[in-house]
């Protein structure tokens, strides 16, 4: 059930880098997938533990760390894509005033 | 089952902002849907991951979607007051 | 031509939902053996009762080094970007300050609520800093809630150039003393373990 949701919000975020024309909102779907895949990652890795992974009391059996810990990577990662495609996106607006992909192919081509 | 319900919370959040004709209310879904995720993660026993959630995905690409929407809105305007 | 490049994106649509699909539905165990060596071995190899920041910042440190660099460069680039076209605006439209007055609604409600809570975002997000061993935070963490506190606090005092200019000569100083800590720290740190 959670993974078929998760593999739903992944497709949406696919849908929009494939089909949508408008790149800030190619941008949103890049943001969409990439939390799509941490999602799957924590769901995962919480299904073989109880608690949170600090052992600061004698209540082991914790959930696995190592998702976790390569998830939190992976969100600054994302941040860093946003924040320079953003920066791409707005040269191109400057130099052509328009978001529109189909617009800009033919500015440049032309 | 709290985890099905956010899940699908976050799946309609993130049609609504790819949907959504005006780009503000998209920038403030995706907002949400981080902020969703977070609280799924505190749910999961991921305490780390939801404090980076919630403060990189709700704050810091919401800072750089909103400049790039007030930019974007003020050359428009300008131009429009040019013509 | 559009129909074409439209075909190739169905078909690449297609594609890729399916392989992805296959990667994602299949349900196999996921496997204990790492967890219970981390859970038994982490206190006595790390001493950090935390076992994600054993892991980011001790197991795999120089996997996080190299990921602090990405993050560096992509800030540069994006800076680079920005400021590129602004100039190359300011060419463009030959009337330099007037195109890019930006309307500000700034009202009173804002700049009382920041400046109370600015404060207190920023020391918060030098505790995680500071505690994220044995509770959950760490480097990353802290280090984003501390800039989207100056980032909040900015938004108030930019418009008093002078207060403006005095938080970044603050930042300056608190800079350079974090460095000297650093190198401190480090030496204080190789000096036990040459002798004790």
């Amino acid at each position: 059930m959670n993974e078929l949701l998760i593999y739903l919000i992944f497709l949406t975020g696919l849908f929009a880098v494939v089909f949508i024309k408008n790149i800030i909102k190619k941008i949103f779907g890049l943001g969409i997938m990439n939390s799509a895949v941490v999602l799957l990652f924590i769901v995962r890795g919480a299904e073989i533990g109880e608690s949170a992974p600090i052992l600061e009391n004698t209540v082991y059996n914790v959930v696995d760390p190592i998702p976790q810990a390569l998830m939190l990577t992976a969100i600054v990662i994302s941040v860093c894509i946003t924040a320079l495609a953003l920066g791409l996106a707005y040269n191109l607006y400057l130099t052509y005033r328009t978001f529109d992909i189909d617009e800009l192919r033919d500015k440049i081509e032309s | 089952m709290f985890s099905a319900v956010l899940l699908s919370l976050i799946l309609g959040l993130s049609i609504l902002s790819l949907s959504h004709k005006n780009l503000f209310v998209g920038i403030i879904a995706l907002s949400a849907v981080s902020l969703l995720s977070a609280l799924l993660f505190y749910y999961l026993n991921a305490p780390d991951v939801a404090i980076t959630e919630a403060a990189v995905g709700a704050g810091l690409s919401t800072i750089a979607y909103l400049w790039v929407f007030r930019a974007v809105k003020t050359l428009e305007q300008n131009t429009h007051a040019d013509n | 031509m559009r129909i074409i490049k439209k075909i190739i994106g169905f078909i690449t649509f297609t594609l890729a939902s399916l392989f992805i699909g296959i990667l994602m539905l299949t349900r196999i165990p996921w496997p204990t053996e790492l967890r219970d060596i981390y859970e038994t071995n982490t206190i006595q190899e790390t001493g950090a009762p935390n076992i994600v920041s054993a892991i980011y910042l001790g197991y795999r440190a120089y996997d996080t080094l190299g990921e602090t660099i990405v993050l560096f460069i992509a800030a540069m680039g994006t800076l680079y970007l920005l400021r590129h076209a602004q100039k190359s605006l300011f060419i463009a439209t030959d009337s330099t300050k007037e195109t890019l007055t930006y309307k500000t609604r700034r009202t009173s409600i804002i700049k009382v609520i920041v400046s109370k809570l600015g404060p207190a975002i920023i020391i918060f997000g030098m505790y995680i800093m500071a505690f994220g061993y044995r509770s959950p935070g760490g480097g990353f963490q802290g280090g984003s809630v501390l800039a989207s506190g100056i980032v909040i606090l900015s938004f108030v005092f930019i418009e008093n150039k002078s207060k403006y200019m005095a938080i970044t000569q603050m930042l300056k100083k608190i800079e350079v003393m974090v460095f000297i800590l650093l190198l401190v720290s480090f030496f204080l740190a190789c000096l036990q373990a040459l002798f004790f």
